[in-house]
């Protein structure tokens, strides 16, 4: 279990990147989501001991993850949403050297797990090449690979389907969730089906504040019924609607405008009950907590 | 559109900080130059320190030691587009070849000209320092100073400039810009050395040929008084003015040859790229044709995680090797390597000549030649390196996976100086090998190692 108390950071531009977040994660996936600049990267990089919180705690099993980091990095795998490699370095001596750096010294251990996830993300038939030479899958996938190194008891990643095609989204999510059922797992992204499909429980966070936490599916039970759709044609009909009612979205189907409000009666005026989704939870939470 | 790019690119310079730095750097050693009594080229002496031999004497040679600013500012100037990979988006324009690549020229020649007017500024502001030596300071003469900075130091920043901007142009990699002019740079030494070592002073030839005019100016002004030294400029004519036709003749022929060559389509200019593209796409769909990962149970191997002194030192060992590693798989560190052992086994060769006297080429004499010589690569190295290990996780950004590494902080330190130490090591080892092959190489075989 990892309990996160009122942390908050402001940077020295004066940018408050996280206001009082607090939130309790038990083992499985955890998603965090939120717009661009939300924070999301900020709270995992606290988390992974890279940034110090000017306030708050973050504690693992009893564990004190901002006083005690090196105990934190052993335990810790991290994938942060940026990251470059050693242009001449292949992927099986780099992953060898940061095995060492993790405490894997028994070389036999080292160099079957080394191969297990060169397997797993499917670089085995690369791994003597130059990471420089990796594309931006490639790259991705040695960073997942990394990530997992040594039965890290809690893993951090920062969007790691950013640039992943379909097929490889598909089975990096998978290799995730298989290992991240008795570890804490905490994954940020910006693309919804992820945190739907995936994780057990999510918080949705925006300009550094928490806005929801919960079990996804939960969450869009909470909206059932509450979701009316209607095709606008109008600049005049959109802003009308927007002053009577909550907008949650507004999509292109099939070239016409459709505006998709929350009430909790029928609207009436052409508006037809929609199936709440998690993209509505998201949207939802999103603009009723924006400040107007 | 010439003046656009013109423009744009002259912003670009002087919004950034580098093109500052470079200019104080001639600023500053051209007013200590003029302002002390026994720093730079001028040394003691009753030539006055911003006489026109004195001014001349500073400007050739910060301007030949400056070669490689020259190199900083005209090369990136057309690499930046392939770099940020920003050249798909202007070439699928409507530019002009002669726009673009003049354009970007044309900047790069007036921001250098400015970076080097430094030299001016500073050996002017150097003559009114209140502790300069009055009677070695002449009242100011504008034209001192104009006529050496013309006809040296922009004669100079067109030719070197050009070659560097065709360099770039014509083969879009940073790497053969920057062995190009450390290539250059050793040539020049060796035909220095060569031409100082054959004692003879019939140097006309040498003096029409020597692109950075040390030995030229050297030849013009040889038997010059210390009155003409304080008021005689080189005149424009002579060894002078044949070495500055030859060399603004070859700037010229490389601006021809990048024009002429230059080709102006996106698909040429990244058929590397686009070829390493396909190549990567390959790999990736081999790849993809392996045996399908498992779904369900994917366990990886259960490791033992052991921390501790042995685990730091293996900690240790494991950083350096990979920094030692990535200092040795790259171009530049063989290109100073290969230029260093040239230059040592030259001057070993030379060595056994000393004052025109042939003397025995035995170990002591060639270790000390050696080394003397390599000194100065090794520091180049040294600190070349140094740099470069302190920001190498930034660089490549892999700073923050490496940052949440549990490694501790001066295990991390150690390894950068264990590697840079390494790397001397290895290098002193090569030019240790180097002098005793000068000393085979001259027939003479009593090795004393010891």
């Amino acid at each position: 279990m990892l309990s996160i108390r009122n942390l908050a950071k402001t940077y020295p531009g004066g940018v408050r990147a996280l206001r009082d977040v607090s939130l309790e994660i038990p083992p499985g996936m955890f998603g965090l989501i939120g717009p661009n600049g939300a924070g999301k990267s900020t709270l995992m990089k606290i988390l992974a001991t890279l940034l110090e919180p000017d306030t708050g705690s973050a504690t693992l099993d009893g564990l004190d993850l901002v006083a005690n980091k090196d105990e934190t990095r052993r335990l810790l795998g991290y994938l942060p949403q940026e990251f470059g490699v050693y242009p001449k370095m292949s992927a099986v001596d780099m992953l060898n050297h940061l095995a060492v750096m993790k405490g894997i010294t028994k070389s036999g251990e080292r160099k079957e797990t080394v191969e297990g996830l060169l397997q797993q993300t499917n670089l085995w038939d690369v791994r003597k090449k130059a990471l420089g030479g990796y594309s931006g899958g490639m790259k991705q996938r040695f960073g997942i690979a990394q990530a997992l190194l040594a039965n890290p008891r809690l893993i951090i990643v920062d969007e790691p389907t950013a640039g992943l095609d379909p097929a490889e989204r598909n089975r990096f999510l998978n290799l995730l969730s298989s290992i991240g059922r008795n570890v804490v797992v905490i994954l940020s992204t910006h693309i919804v089906e992820d945190v739907r499909e995936l994780c057990s429980r999510m918080a949705i966070i925006s300009s550094g504040e928490l806005l929801l936490e919960g079990v996804p599916v939960e969450t869009i039970d909470a909206l059932k019924g509450r979701v009316w759709r209607k095709v606008v044609a109008t600049e005049a009909e959109r802003e009308a609607i927007e002053k009577a009612f909550p907008v949650i979205s507004m999509h292109l189907v099939g070239g016409l405008q459709e505006l998709r409000i929350y009430s909790e009666q029928s609207p009436g005026q052409g508006f037809a009950g929609a199936e709440a989704d998690f993209e509505d939870v998201y949207f939802h939470h999103l603009t009723r907590h924006r400040p107007n | 559109m010439f003046k656009d790019f013109f423009l744009f690119e002259l912003k670009l310079r002087f919004r950034s900080i580098s093109t500052y730095v470079f200019f104080l750097m001639p600023f500053l050693i051209a007013f200590f130059a003029v302002s002390t009594s026994d720093f730079g080229p001028i040394g003691a002496g009753k030539v006055f320190k911003n006489g026109p031999f004195a001014l001349t004497t500073i400007f050739l040679q910060l301007t030949a030691f400056g070669s490689i600013l020259i190199a900083a500012i005209f090369g990136p100037s057309i690499l930046r587009d392939f770099q940020e990979d920003t050249y798909q988006l202007l070439f699928t324009k409507p530019i002009s070849k002669l726009a673009y690549l003049g354009g970007r020229w044309a900047a790069s020649f007036v921001t250098t000209v400015w970076v080097f007017s430094g030299l001016v500024w500073g050996a002017m502001a150097g003559a009114f320092m209140p502790w300069a030596d009055r009677t070695r300071l002449a009242p100011i003469h504008f034209w001192w100073y104009l006529q050496p900075f013309l006809s040296v130091t922009v004669v100079q920043i067109f030719f070197l400039g050009s070659l560097f901007f065709c360099v770039a142009a014509l083969t879009r990699r940073i790497v053969v810009v920057y062995l190009q002019g450390v290539a250059l740079f050793a040539l020049y030494l060796i035909g220095l050395v060569s031409v100082i070592a054959t004692n003879k002073l019939e140097r006309f030839w040498p003096s029409v040929f020597d692109s950075l005019g040390l030995i030229m100016f050297q030849n013009v002004t040889r038997y010059w008084t210390v009155v003409e030294r304080n008021t005689q400029l080189v005149k424009w004519s002579g060894e002078f003015l044949y070495n500055r036709v030859v060399w603004t003749g070859v700037g010229f022929l490389a601006l021809l040859a990048a024009f002429a060559l230059f080709p102006m389509s996106a698909e040429v200019l990244g058929s590397r790229r686009s070829s390493k593209h396909a190549k990567e796409a390959r790999e990736e769909e081999a790849a993809e044709s392996g045996r399908p990962p498992r779904r369900f149970g994917v366990e990886l191997p259960r490791v033992t995680q052991v921390f501790g002194s042995a685990t730091t030192w293996k900690q240790l060992i494991s950083m350096t090797r990979l920094r030692f590693f990535n200092i040795v798989h790259e171009v530049p560190f063989w290109a100073i390597a290969l230029i260093m052992i040239v230059f040592v086994l030259v001057s070993g060769h030379f060595a056994g000549r000393s004052n025109g006297v042939e003397v025995w080429p035995v170990t002591y004499l060639m270790v000390s030649v050696v080394s003397g010589q390599s000194g100065l690569f090794l520091i180049i190295i040294g600190a070349l390196y140094a740099g470069e290990l302190i920001w190498r996780e930034r660089d490549v950004r892999f700073e923050q996976i490496h940052d949440s590494l549990p490694l501790r902080d001066w295990a991390d330190f150690v390894s950068k100086f264990l590697a840079l130490t390494l790397v001397e090591t290895v290098l002193a080892s090569v030019v240790l090998v180097c002098g005793l092959l000068s000393q085979a190489m001259e027939g003479y075989f009593r090795f004393e190692l010891g």
